[in-house]
C-alpha cells in the first residue's frame, strides 16, 4: 500500500517537549524517510489561511440525486428544514471562526425528535463521549483526578465528506496517530490525488480546549490528550 | 336427549354456579386480555370478574376517567397508567399537555385506600402528587415511574418517608428534577422489605453509607441499580450484603487502583451467583471488565447501553455468556462486535444497538448492514431487535428476516431520512416487504429509509398481527396510510410524523380509529377541516389537534386520535384543541 505523505511540524519554541522529527512520506518509495523540517507559527498560519474550508456537509444533490426526481420533489422542503445550514463553501476569511465550532450548534441543526432517542440517552453519551472534558466535581476525594475512560475525538480530512472518530486512549504517541490515520484516510489521499493531479503533502491539526487551531505534534503526548478536541488533516497546496 | 330439555338443563348448569368459586377461579386469570374476553361471556360472568380483578391496565389515562374505573373495578390492588402518545420520548408533545396522576390519586384515595401498586409511564407527576399518594395508601408496596416528568427527588423523599412497607422503588428514565441525593437517606433505620431499588437514572451522590445501610437491611433485596456516582471501589461493600441479586445495575466500572481493588471486586461478584440481569457498567475498561466473567454464566439480559466497549472487549466478553437472551449494546461495538454476538449467543432473542452520536450525520461510525446481517446468521431466534444505523440495503434485510423469521418486533432506524439502498440507491421498499412477508408474527415495526407508498401495500396486505406501526419521513401519497388502514386488523397503534399523508388517508381510517388505541399524526398534510369531519363523523373518537406557534392557520400541525368512554379532555391546555 501507498504512503500518504503526512507531516508533523516541528515546533523550535520548545519547553520540554521531545523532540519530534517530521516524517514525510514519499509516495515512490516503500519505506518512510526521515526529513527534519522547522516551521515557524507563522507558517502555520498561513498555511491555514491559504486553505479553503469547505463545511463539505453532503448536500442533498449529492446524497440523493441519483435516486431520481421523483422521490425528491415532494420532500425538498421537508429536506431543506432537516439539512439546516445551507451548504455553500465557507468564506476563507472567517476559517478560523468557521473551525470552531461548538457542539451545541451542531446539535441546534437537526430535525427535532429525530433520530427517536430519548434525550436521556444523549445525556448518557455525553457523559461517556465528550473529548476531552470530564465531569470530576460529583467525585468523592478518593479519587484522584480521574482520566477519559475513552476518548473519542473527530477527525476531519480536507476534501472528504465523511469524517471519521478514533479513540485517543488506544494510541500513546503521535506515531502511533498518525500510523492509524494513515491507514485510515489512505484510499481518500488516492482520490484526492487523482482529482487533483499532483501528489498532495497533508498536516495534522487539532483544536484544543480554548478553540484555537494548533499544529500536532507541538506538546507532549499527554497534555495534546488532555486538551485535543477534534482533529483536521489539512492539505499543503503549494 | 331431547333438544329443548338439553336447553333448560344448560341453562340451570351455569346459572346455579356459584358466584364465589366462579371468583375464586377467576382471581387465577392474569391476563387481561383474557379478563377482558371473560367479562363480555355474560352479566355474572361480567360481575364475578371485576370483583375478581386486583389489577388494571390502562394503556391511555384519557380513554376512561377514574370514576368508570373505579365503580366497575371495587378490589383493586394494582394499576398500570399510561399518558403521552410515545412521540414525547421525542419532544414532539409540547410541555404541560397533560396526562397528570393527580386525578386518578384522588380516586384512589377515596376508593382503592389499600392500593399497593402504582406503574406509571409517561405521565406527569407532582411531588405533592408522591406526597399525597404516600400519605394516602398506607399500604402501597410497589412505585414504578417511566418516562415520566414533574417530579424532583423531593417526592422521592416523601414516599421513602411514608411508605412503610415499601418493596420497590424503580425510577427510570424520567425527566425529574434531581436536587440532590438525601432522599435515600429518608428511608427510615428500622426499614427493611425494599426488594427492588433502581436509581441509575438520577445524577446526584446519595449517601453511600446510608444505602449500605439500607441494602444491609433489606436482606429481600432481588433487584438493584444504582446510579453512575457508586465508584467500582464501593460496588462490593454492596453486593456481599445482597447475595440474593438478581439484577444489578452497577455504577461507574472505572477502574482507580487496580492490585486490590480487582479482587475483592472478584470476590464480590463470586458471590452473586443469581444474577441473570447486568446493566450500568459506565465507563467499563478492558481492565475491569475481566471481574465480571465469572458471574455472566447465567446471565439472560446484559445492558450495555451505558458501556462504551469497543468490538474486542465485547467479543471477550461474550464468550463468558452463553444463556445470553437479550442485549443492548452501543454502536461502538461496530459490526465487529456484532459479529462476536452472532458466534457466541445462539440464544438471543432480543438485541438493541443504540447510537452513540445520533446527531452527527458526517462521521462515519457505528454499525451498519454487516453487523446485522452477522447476527442473524449466528442467532435464529431473534424475535426483537431496535437497531440504529447510518446505511442499509434491502438485500441485507432480506438475508436477516431469511434466517430469522420469528421476528414480532422489527425496528429499523437508518438515522437519516430519506436514505436509500446505499448500493442500489433504489428505495428501502423490498427490505420491508421482506419483513412482513416472512415475519407472520409481526406485532410491532418502525419503518424508515426511502420509502414509497409500496411499503405500506405491503404493510396493509401481509402484517396480519401487526399492533404497533411508526412511520417517519416515508411514503408517496395518501395511498400509503390507506393502504394500512384498509388492512392490518391487528392494527391499535399508528404512529406518523413528516409523511405526505393528508386528509384522505385520515378519513379512509374512520370505521378503523374505534378499533384503535391511538393514532398519531405530525408534520404531515393535515388540516383542521380534515379533522373537524373526522370528529364529527366519529363521536366516540376524541379528535385532538396541538397548535404550533407561527404555523398555518388551517393545518392541523400535530393530530392525536383516540377512542374514548370519557369524552372530551377537561384538562386540555389552551394549546391543545378539541374537535
Amino acid at each position: 500500500m501507498d504512503d500518504l505523505q503526512l507531516g508533523l511540524a516541528l515546533n523550535p519554541v520548545v519547553h520540554d517537549t521531545p523532540v519530534v522529527k517530521v516524517v514525510t512520506f514519499d509516495l515512490n518509495h516503500d519505506h518512510r524517510e526521515l526529513q527534519p523540517v522547522g516551521s515557524e507559527p507563522s507558517n502555520y498560519h498561513a498555511c491555514l489561511e491559504s486553505q479553503k474550508y469547505a463545511k463539505n456537509k453532503r448536500n442533498s444533490e449529492d446524497a440523493f440525486g441519483k435516486t431520481g426526481d421523483q422521490y425528491m420533489t415532494q420532500t425538498l422542503p421537508l429536506m431543506k428544514l432537516w439539512s439546516g445550514q445551507p451548504n455553500e463553501d465557507d468564506d476563507p476569511k472567517g476559517q478560523k471562526k468557521s473551525c470552531i465550532i461548538n457542539k451545541k450548534e451542531e446539535e441546534e441543526n437537526h430535525v427535532v425528535g429525530w433520530p427517536p432517542i430519548k434525550p436521556i440517552w444523549v445525556k448518557k453519551q455525553l457523559h461517556q463521549h465528550q473529548g476531552g472534558q470530564i465531569k470530576i466535581s460529583d467525585r468523592t476525594a478518593e479519587r484522584a483526578g480521574t482520566g477519559p475512560n475513552s476518548l473519542y475525538v473527530k477527525v476531519k480530512m480536507e476534501g472528504v465528506p465523511i469524517a471519521r472518530k478514533i479513540d485517543l486512549r488506544l494510541y500513546h504517541s503521535y506515531q502511533m496517530l498518525r500510523d492509524s490515520l494513515i491507514t485510515m484516510f489512505a484510499k481518500y489521499y488516492h482520490q484526492q490525488t487523482e482529482k487533483n493531479g499532483a501528489s498532495c503533502c497533508y498536516t495534522l491539526t487539532y483544536q484544543d480546549k480554548d478553540g484555537d487551531w494548533l499544529l500536532a505534534g507541538d506538546v507532549p503526548w499527554q497534555s495534546f490528550m488532555e486538551s485535543v478536541q477534534r482533529l483536521e488533516i489539512i492539505r499543503n497546496d503549494g | 336427549m331431547d333438544p329443548e330439555r338439553k336447553k333448560v338443563l344448560e341453562r340451570v348448569a351455569v346459572s346455579t354456579f356459584p358466584d364465589e368459586v366462579l371468583e375464586r377461579v377467576l382471581v387465577q386469570l392474569k391476563s387481561h386480555k383474557d379478563r377482558s374476553s371473560v367479562s363480555l361471556v355474560c352479566h355474572s360472568w361480567y360481575d364475578a370478574e371485576r370483583f375478581s380483578r386486583t389489577h388494571v391496565f390502562i394503556a391511555n389515562c384519557y380513554s376512561v376517567t377514574p370514576e368508570i374505573v373505579s365503580r366497575r373495578f371495587p378490589n383493586i390492588r394494582s394499576v398500570s397508567l399510561k399518558g403521552k402518545p410515545r412521540f414525547s420520548d421525542f419532544n414532539l408533545v409540547p410541555p404541560k399537555w397533560g396526562a397528570d396522576i393527580r386525578s386518578w390519586l384522588v380516586m384512589f384515595a377515596a376508593k382503592y385506600p389499600f392500593l399497593e401498586e402504582l406503574r406509571l409511564k409517561r405521565m406527569t407527576v407532582t411531588d405533592e402528587s408522591l406526597e399525597f399518594l404516600a400519605l394516602s395508601c398506607p399500604n402501597f408496596k410497589g412505585l414504578s415511574l417511566l418516562s415520566c416528568d414533574g417530579f424532583s427527588t423531593d417526592g422521592l423523599a416523601a414516599i421513602a418517608t411514608h411508605c412503610k412497607n415499601l418493596t420497590e422503588l424503580d425510577i427510570q428514565e424520567n425527566d425529574l428534577n434531581d436536587k440532590s441525593g438525601s432522599w435515600l437517606s429518608c428511608f427510615p433505620e428500622n426499614f427493611s422489605s425494599l426488594e427492588v431499588l433502581n436509581f441509575a437514572n438520577l445524577s446526584n451522590d446519595v449517601n453511600f453509607e446510608a444505602l449500605e445501610r439500607l441494602v444491609s437491611r433489606c436482606k429481600s433485596l432481588k433487584v438493584l441499580k444504582v446510579n453512575r456516582n457508586i465508584t467500582l471501589e464501593q460496588l462490593p461493600r454492596l453486593l456481599i450484603h445482597a447475595p440474593l441479586l438478581t439484577e444489578l445495575g452497577t455504577g461507574s466500572f472505572l477502574q482507580e487502583h487496580p492490585a486490590c481493588q480487582y479482587s475483592e471486586l472478584e470476590n464480590a461478584f463470586n458471590k452473586c451467583m443469581n444474577l441473570n440481569t447486568l446493566s450500568g457498567l459506565s465507563e467499563v475498561t478492558a481492565l475491569s471488565l475481566p471481574a465480571l466473567y465469572p458471574t455472566c454464566a447465567n446471565l439472560t439480559f446484559l445492558n450495555l447501553s451505558c458501556a462504551a466497549l469497543q468490538s474486542g472487549e465485547l467479543a471477550k466478553l461474550l464468550v463468558h455468556c452463553p444463556c445470553l437472551r437479550r442485549l443492548w449494546v452501543l454502536d461502538t461495538v461496530e459490526d465487529k462486535g456484532l459479529e462476536a454476538v452472532g458466534s457466541n449467543c445462539p440464544l438471543l432473542e432480543e438485541l438493541r444497538v443504540f447510537p452513540t452520536d445520533p446527531f452527527d450525520e458526517d462521521t462515519f461510525h457505528g454499525v451498519t448492514e454487516s453487523g446485522f446481517i452477522a447476527v442473524s446468521y449466528g442467532c435464529r431466534r431473534l424475535s426483537y431487535v431496535l437497531y440504529f444505523c447510518r446505511q442499509m440495503t434491502n438485500a441485507a434485510v432480506e438475508t436477516i428476516v431469511q434466517n430469522c423469521p420469528d421476528f414480532t418486533h422489527f425496528r429499523l432506524c437508518i438515522m437519516n431520512p430519506w436514505q436509500p439502498d446505499y448500493q442500489t440507491n433504489e428505495p428501502m421498499d423490498k427490505a420491508f416487504c421482506a419483513v412482513v412477508k416472512t415475519c407472520t408474527r409481526l406485532q410491532r415495526l418502525a419503518v424508515s429509509g426511502l420509502l414509497t407508498d409500496l411499503t405500506f401495500e405491503y404493510i396493509g396486505k401481509y402484517a396480519k398481527n401487526l399492533e404497533t406501526l411508526s412511520v417517519a419521513f416515508a411514503g408517496s401519497s395518501d395511498w400509503g396510510m390507506q393502504c394500512v388502514l384498509g388492512g392490518c386488523p391487528k392494527l391499535r397503534k399508528l404512529e406518523i410524523r413528516d409523511c405526505p399523508f393528508g386528509n384522505a388517508a385520515l378519513l379512509s381510517g374512520l370505521d378503523k380509529y374505534e378499533s384503535m388505541r391511538s393514532l398519531w399524526m405530525s408534520g404531515c398534510k393535515v388540516t383542521m377541516n380534515g379533522c373537524r369531519l373526522l370528529a364529527k363523523e366519529m363521536p366516540r373518537l376524541n379528535v385532538e389537534v396541538i397548535k404550533v406557534d407561527g404555523s398555518n392557520e388551517s393545518q392541523a400541525d400535530k393530530v392525536y386520535v383516540y377512542r374514548s368512554v370519557a369524552g372530551p379532555r377537561r384538562d386540555a391546555p389552551p394549546f391543545v384543541l378539541t374537535l
